[in-house]
């Protein structure tokens, strides 16, 4: 399915549930190293929970996923999902990066201290190295300057490139991407955009859920287009965008191009 | 009264005060670590646990700290017939336990209106469940609940005069000791200035202290 390496991320028959409502309903989908997958669909169609579930901030109901070949949760006989140890789902979490809509930056922290925090105290870095690593991560994303600076003080582009800073600083397997620009001004989307482009050329694993259709089809790889809980179509950007024959679908993208 | 008379009046003023200002750094010592395990408590799974917490905020803020006092002072000597606390002491554990629960709403307040993005950031980092409290949520707390500390400070400052209904000499009792004596308001002004000059302490260090934690804006 996708372009290169090994698959690092196996999803099969993923459902939750909040109360009465079935918000994912058997998803399934596989994730190769070096892959970029982006998930699109219209609010409330599950994506974000998606991503959540995989991430370890929502708690799955059924089905299994496994990331880097280690089981996150199984099902046991009645389809329940059974997590792994507390150990596992820990480490396991250590090997996805997070970027959240609204950046969701400490802003008691300089931006440094943001990027280097969890290498210091999560995997008990050296300050010293973990301050030269970060630095380099804030150069490479032209925030070098920036590096003494409060949250409060940069603009919502640069805050979300602060936050995909601080979730590589933890050099993670895959990078996953929650609606990454809905939260910025049209004008500030192109910064973050050419960040994750340039992630793309490294070679970096990503899961982007995004209202980005320019983008998906740009760079990814592999599209998913999802609504209320379960994947209607997935495919290349090609197929999608351009001879979806699924009507849900062409819905979906005709509001796009409105 | 002359000037020499007020005079006269300050060493047992300047001893009334000190009576406030040990009760008042012994509370604080106390009523602050006690008013967070409160507050965790309280924002605890465990239904029952929470429940109890809610129901002891709600009968020491829902009595008079005045009550409060009186009954810690003779409950021991009264009802279970042993000699209890001196007064001091039971002025320290009604303080204690009255302001733990004030503080711990305070705390409550502050940890709740940290966005929860702030965990699920620190959570997706690795963070342990103390790491996330210490490092992240902690910090931001403190400077949020500040203003509201502040205030309860205060009200503490002029709550030590309450002492006095368990036979506690401190800085009011004095006053209105010399004010019969004298037949003058004086003493009641000079106490007056006192605890405007111990609240005035009290303010300064609490707009040092935002002043410290100005540097970032949530």
């Amino acid at each position: 399915m996708a372009r290169s390496g090994d698959i690092i991320l196996r999803v099969q028959d993923v459902s939750k549930r909040f109360g009465e409502l079935d918000v994912l309903k058997g998803i399934s989908f596989e994730l190769a190293e070096g892959g970029i997958l982006a998930i699109i669909g219209p609010s409330g169609s599950g994506k974000s929970t998606l991503l959540r579930g995989i991430c370890q901030l929502e708690r799955m109901d059924s089905g299994s996923i496994e990331i880097c070949g280690e089981s996150l949760f199984s099902p046991d006989d009645t389809g329940a999902a059974v997590y792994a140890p507390p150990a596992q789902q820990k480490r396991l979490q250590l090997k996805l990066g997070m970027v959240f809509q609204t950046f969701h930056l400490f802003p008691h922290l300089s931006i440094i201290r943001n990027v280097i925090e969890a290498p210091i105290q999560v995997l008990n870095k050296p300050k010293r190295q973990a301050m030269e690593e970060g630095m380099a991560l804030l150069s490479k994303l032209g925030l070098a300057d920036k590096a003494k600076a409060y949250p409060y003080q940069l603009s919502g582009g640069q805050q979300q490139r602060v936050s995909i800073a601080r979730a590589l600083a933890l050099n993670p397997e895959i990078l996953c991407f929650d609606e990454p620009t809905s939260a910025l001004d049209p004008e500030l989307t192109g910064e973050v955009l050419k960040v994750m482009r340039d992630l793309a050329q490294d070679n970096m694993t990503m899961l982007v859920v995004t209202h980005e259709m320019r983008f998906a089809a740009e760079v990814a790889d592999h599209v998913i287009f999802m609504d209320e809980g379960v994947i209607i179509e997935e495919g290349t950007p090609e197929q999608i965008f351009g001879q979806t024959n699924q009507e849900r679908t062409k819905q979906f993208l005709q509001k796009f191009n409105e | 009264m002359s000037w020499q008379e007020v005079v006269n009046l300050l060493p047992a003023f300047l001893e009334g005060s000190w009576m406030a200002v040990k009760l008042f750094f012994i509370t604080l010592l106390f009523a602050l670590p006690l008013g967070l395990v409160l507050a965790f408590g309280r924002m605890s799974k465990h239904r029952l646990l929470s429940r109890v917490i809610a129901l002891f905020q709600y009968v020491i803020r829902g009595t008079p700290l005045m009550l409060q006092l009186v009954f810690v002072m003779y409950f021991p000597s009264i009802q279970l017939g042993i000699s209890g606390f001196n007064r001091f002491t039971a002025a320290c554990v009604a303080f204690s336990v009255n302001y733990a629960a004030y503080f711990s709403e305070i705390y409550r307040s502050g940890i709740e209106s940290i966005p929860k993005g702030q965990s699920e950031a620190a959570r997706v980092l690795g963070f342990s469940k103390a790491k996330t409290f210490s490092r992240i949520i902690w910090p931001q707390t403190f400077k949020r609940i500040l203003p509201p500390l502040g205030n309860e400070f205060m009200t503490l400052v002029k709550d030590t005069a309450l002492a006095t209904t368990i036979g506690i000499i401190e800085l009011l009792r004095v006053a209105q000791n010399h004010m019969n004596r004298s037949n003058s308001m004086i003493p009641i002004v000079v106490a007056l200035v006192f605890y405007l000059i111990m609240n005035g302490v009290v303010n300064l260090f609490m707009n040092g202290l935002e002043r410290r934690y100005a540097y970032y804006k949530v």
